[in-house]
């Protein structure tokens, strides 16, 4: 009678004119045991997919991706060469077949400190997964060479904040500046919502390095610092695990 | 007043089982009649509005045949005598059935919405549904010689959906049969044996279900089927129901907005530092700079009563676990008579009671910390239990880069809940410890150099009846914190520790004994005794050792207490004035020295004037207080409250203006403009040294060198206890949209000039920023995502050079923080994933306590969250 009725108030809310008399519908009631086995029942199923896994990934939505990296950064003129390590992290929304639009979130080592990069990226899928991304945005370091020697500049005799002469170099670095790469990934679907797969990037690193030595400079109160431009091309692999 | 819940037709039948109870939110579970009334961020009780009758909206003739389902959204503004006198549209139709809806709805009645008894309008949104009809019924044939008898249920949560459409496709003949589940979400669908059927399930708010199913002749399977939901988010919507506002700048968050907030590791306490008026002394930790006032000037409360230890390890998650907060109530300012003992503002975390039915287990895991709440009722007591706890161990991480320090904590919570509405009582008890430990030297073992530790017994009695409410409530305590411990080479001043223990009788009493008239009384008591252990072997003294005693070292019995009166004179539909006074007595007994009392009396008035007749119409506000505190340090440390009363009492008088109006369906903008004269100022948090402290010669150090930790400090504690006297005043603009549907979020902005008082004149306060902008958004996206942001930019705070105190600034800050929540759903249970990254660009922060030496930090966090 439950469903009776319910069908009736269906009816009744969607406003439609009243149809011609139809046969009745069998009504199967359901009585109280039945009711009982059926919430104590463990045969439960779960809806079949409705699109396949790929055309899944092809289609729009948030797609989230945390990666791990290692890299080669090479720096130029005085800039510190080294290796790093890190963690990823790509949210990215993809909006259609062929194009997605993500942020990816770098996190990675570097001598006695780190390097990071968060770069807006679109990317664009020529064929099923593969997928070639351009990216720009900022990033930064925060390192010291482990090899330099104390006191090849004179810190704690600055009183006033400059910039570094072409024959000087900072042995350490603590600043950010542009960053960029050109990446190319291929995620392998393993799911509806995993898929998991390769990249390879280049990336271009550009970093106004400060070093401060504890002091303040009396007349306008911030630091004394020393500043010096450094910049590294960089080539990292590395692996995503993404989710939609 | 503020109620997250799905509504649509059906559920609003039986909205007044839903409205009443601003706790009913935190969970999907069916509303109930037993839930108590709601309580409002002023702490009135509110009866929202029960239908009396709903006239069916019937499709117009002239509307266009519908091939799929048409929601119209529309929010009802229903008066005093439940009489719907306004239907906006929020979501259209069409013209259509927009205009149908709109005549529809108003032809409905209510129970009007009261507030203490007194009936008032109120605004509920309401979604009509039109449907289209349904195919053509297909009667049992003969053929059909099997059944489908199952249930259908959410995925994860089991709920059952009721009115979904479960359909059996004959993949060979195309032949259909089509039943409804009913309100148990149970059906039993007729269907052909021997032969593929094509099982399809339709039901709103749910994603489509397709199975396959082959029955032998005369079977009755009986199965399960469990549909997605399209979203597993907490809380579906809001139902906003406008109380009459009685204060002038208060901001009420709850839900999302205090849990999903990134950065704030979804500790509803830190949300506050992202709303109007509000800077920090330096990010994560818990300094607020509530309009130039000092940290400790303003009050962190749970449920009006001084939390004593805010986040574990002052920089860690918050002491209470986050399920037991249903709103944060901030006053940064002009704040009504039943607070006292603040002079800056008053964050008022405010707790819920447990539905009588509601049932549900918690866990949460991070790398540094694993929790558990468990809510169950005990029925044959007719209680409601919840009970909490979390053990932290940070230490584990921090164990890898230093062996010989260890950091841990932990805390517990538990609250029972019983009675009605109308007299409902709960007993709560919460208590944490944090505890910091170090080597001090190879091959010994570790000892205790700091440790904070509280425990709570919070006893509550209310009672409301028709235009009344009473609390009774006591609240015991039980503190213990050590400095220094048993090893004197940490702190060189031997133990520092003290135990307390505290009674905090409370009552607060409020009657509408005609409509235009409110009456609200309230007395409260703060009283402890300290006992210090006797300090170690070859106590060091020194000046700063004796002031530190006088903060810390506190033997002997201290009360605080007070009494307040406030009306609430309703003059007209468009004015209110709010005239109050409140009076309060501090005494200080030592059993070294005399005994010391000090008292104040603040008369306070509010007044808003809305400037139309319209419901929706600009409010326009104001207020004038005074304001008194004892000495207070600027961080909740447990067993250190307020103290040195031989000082005197901090004052300030405060003075706001603004207007407030409504911005569609769930915007709003709020404009306030402020001034504040504090004199005097004690135990003011500065940092920043003279003019003549700069030009001395500096000490200076090399770029790998640190500089050492024993560097003479501009400040000591001699400042500290210095008298002062500050100003402050500026602008505050907040336009915010609440948490409806898909997207909240604010954008907040501050023009503050804080300043003190020195020998040049006035000078900006230490950590005064001109400019604060933050912008806070969260949205939910299909498949059970969530993204949230959160920037801020922020002027830097001033600096001491050669030419002056305080003359010029540090750098400004740049900060964005990133939070992506993924809510995976089992057969039953929920599996909630997050990432939070706090400063993602690793900018730099300068200013406040960091001074002219900016740091750069990144905190990522991952977690993870059972819900059964």
């Amino acid at each position: 009678m439950a469903v009776s009725l319910a069908l009736i108030l269906v009816t009744v809310l969607a406003g439609d004119p009243a149809p011609a008399p139809a046969p009745a519908p069998d009504v199967h009631v359901i009585d109280e045991k039945e009711r009982i086995d059926l919430q104590q029942t463990d045969n439960v199923r779960l809806s079949l997919p409705t699109q396949s896994d790929r055309d899944a990934w092809a289609s729009p939505g948030l797609r989230v991706q945390l990666g791990y990296a290692y890299g080669i950064l090479q720096g130029t003129g005085p800039a510190l060469s080294f290796r790093s390590k890190g963690a990823m992290f790509r949210p990215s929304v993809r909006l259609d077949e062929y194009w997605a639009l993500g942020v990816a979130m770098l996190y990675g080592t570097g001598p006695n400190g780190q390097r990071w990069s968060v770069t807006a990226e679109p990317t664009f899928f020529p064929w099923r997964q593969v997928g070639i991304t351009v990216g720009l945005g900022y990033g930064g370091l925060a390192i010291s060479d482990p090899n330099a020697s104390a006191g090849r500049l004179r810190g704690p005799d600055e009183i006033v904040s400059r910039d570094l002469n072409a024959g000087e170099r900072l042995t350490s670095c603590e600043g950010s500046a542009l960053s960029s790469l050109l990446r190319v990934e291929n995620l392998f679907v393993s799911g509806a919502l995993f898929a998991t797969g390769p990249f390879a990037q280049v990336n271009f690193q550009w970093t106004r390095c400060q070093v401060s030595f504890g002091r303040i400079d009396q007349e306008t109160g911030q630091q004394v610092l020393l500043t010096q431009w450094w910049r590294h091309n960089g080539a990292t692999l590395g692996w995503w695990f993404a989710w939609r | 007043m503020v109620v997250r819940l799905a509504m649509n037709r059906a559920w609003l039948l039986a909205l007044f089982l839903l409205v009443g109870n601003s706790a009913a939110a935190q969970t999907e579970q069916a509303p109930s009649a037993e839930k108590p009334a709601a309580e409002t961020p002023a702490n009135h009780i509110l009866t929202p509005p029960a239908p009396v009758a709903m006239p069916t909206i019937d499709l117009p003739p002239e509307a266009p045949p519908l091939t799929a389902p048409v929601e119209i959204d529309v929010v009802l503004t229903i008066d005093e005598s439940g009489a719907v006198t306004a239907v906006e549209i929020t979501r259209s139709g069409g013209d259509v059935l927009d205009g149908a809806v709109a005549a529809g709805a108003k032809k409905f009645t209510f129970k009007p919405a009261t507030q203490d008894g007194v009936p008032i309008p109120v605004r509920i949104p309401f979604t009509q549904k039109f449907e289209p009809p349904p195919p053509p019924l297909v009667p049992a044939a003969p053929e059909l010689d099997a059944f489908i008898e199952g249930i259908v249920a959410t995925h994860g949560t089991r709920s059952p959906v009721s009115g979904a459409t479960v359909a059996g496709l004959d993949s060979e003949t195309g032949r259909e049969s089509l039943v409804l589940s009913d309100a148990n979400g149970v059906f039993k669908l007729p269907v052909r044996s021997g032969r593929w059927i094509d099982v399809r399930i339709a039901a709103a708010e749910h994603d489509k279900f397709v199975q396959k199913e082959r029955l032998a002749p005369n079977q009755v399977l009986k199965v399960k089927y469990l549909i997605d939901r399209k979203s597993y988010g907490q809380y579906e919507s809001f139902v906003r129901a406008e109380t009459d506002r009685t204060e002038v700048s208060r901001t009420t968050l709850s839900g999302r907005e205090i849990t999903r907030i990134p950065g704030t590791f979804g500790d509803p306490f830190r949300v506050i530092n992202v709303l109007p008026g509000v800077s920090s002394a330096m990010s994560l930790l818990p300094l607020p700079i509530v309009r130039g006032s000092s940290p400790g000037n303003t009050g962190i409360l749970l449920d009006g009563i001084r939390l004593p230890l805010l986040f574990h390890l002052f920089a860690g998650p918050s002491v209470i676990h986050p399920e037991f907060i249903d709103r944060v109530d901030f006053y940064p300012g002009g704040f009504p008579v039943n607070y006292g003992g603040y002079t800056g503002g008053i964050v008022d975390g405010v707790t819920r009671a447990a539905r009588p039915e509601e049932s549900r287990v918690d866990l949460d895991v991070t790398l540094t910390q694993t929790g558990v709440l468990v809510r169950e009722p005990i029925k044959s007591v007719g209680v409601t239990a919840t009970v909490a706890g979390r053990i932290g161990y940070p230490g584990l991480l921090l164990g890898l880069l230093n062996p010989d320090v260890s950091l841990g904590y932990w805390d517990y919570q538990a609250r029972f809940d019983g009675g009605t509405a109308q007299r409902h009582w709960s007993v709560f008890f919460y208590g944490a410890e944090d505890e910091l430990k170090r080597r001090p030297a190879p091959g010994q073992d570790m000892q205790t150099v700091a440790r904070f530790a509280f425990h709570r017994s919070d006893l509550r009695y209310e009672r409301s009846g028709e235009g009344s409410r009473e609390l009774y409530r006591v609240v015991l305590g039980y503190d213990d914190s050590l400095f220094g411990g048993d090893n004197q080479q940490v702190a060189g001043n031997g133990a520092l520790g003290n135990g307390t223990w505290s009674v905090n009788p409370q009552f607060r009493f409020r009657r509408t004994p005609i409509p235009w008239f409110e009456l609200n009384l309230g007395a409260e008591s703060a009283l402890r005794t300290v006992t210090t252990p006797p300090a170690g072997p070859n106590p060091v003294v020194s000046k700063n050792q004796t002031d530190a005693a006088q903060l810390f070292n506190q033997n002997g019995f201290f009360s605080a207490s007070g009494v307040f009166a406030e009306t609430v004179l309703r003059v007209s539909p468009r004015l209110r004035l709010i005239p109050g006074l409140r009076a309060d007595l501090y005494d200080e007994r030592h059993s070294s020295s005399a005994s010391v009392s000090q008292w104040n009396l603040d008369p306070r008035f509010l007044a808003r004037y809305r400037l139309s007749d319209s419901e929706r119409g600009i409010w326009l506000k104001g207020v004038i207080g005074r304001y008194h505190q004892p000495p207070r340090l600027f961080v909740p440390i447990p067993g250190v409250d307020a103290s040195s009363l031989n000082l005197g009492l901090l004052a300030s008088t405060q003075y706001s203006v603004g207007a407030e109006a409504r911005l569609g369906a769930a915007a709003e903008i709020d404009v306030n403009a402020y001034f504040n004269s504090m004199d005097p100022i004690l135990f003011d948090l500065t940092v920043n040294p003279t003019a003549g402290d700069v030009q001395q010669a500096q000490p200076s150090y090399p770029a790998w060198q640190l500089p050492p930790a024993n560097r003479s400090t501009p400040s000591d504690l001699a400042d500290f206890f210095a008298r002062r006297s500050g100003r402050s005043y500026g602008l505050e603009v907040l336009l915010r949209r609440r948490d409806a549907e898909h997207l909240f979020g604010w954008v907040s902005y501050t023009l503050s000039h804080s300043e003190r008082r020195s020998a040049e004149g006035w000078i900006p306060f230490d950590f005064d920023r001109l400019h604060m902008l933050n912008f806070v958004a969260g949205l939910r996206l299909p498949r059970n995502w969530e993204f949230g942001t959160r920037v801020l930019l922020q002027t830097g705070t001033p600096l001491t050079t050669i030419f002056g105190q305080n003359v010029t600034r540090s750098d400004g800050q740049f900060r964005l923080d990133l939070r992506l929540d993924k809510r995976a759903v089992w057969n039953k249970w929920l599996l909630d994933f997050y990432v939070d990254i706090i400063n993602a660009t690793e900018a730099q922060e300068a200013g406040g306590l960091v001074g002219a030496a900016p740091i750069r930090y990144v905190i990522p966090t991952v977690g993870f969250r059972a819900v059964l």
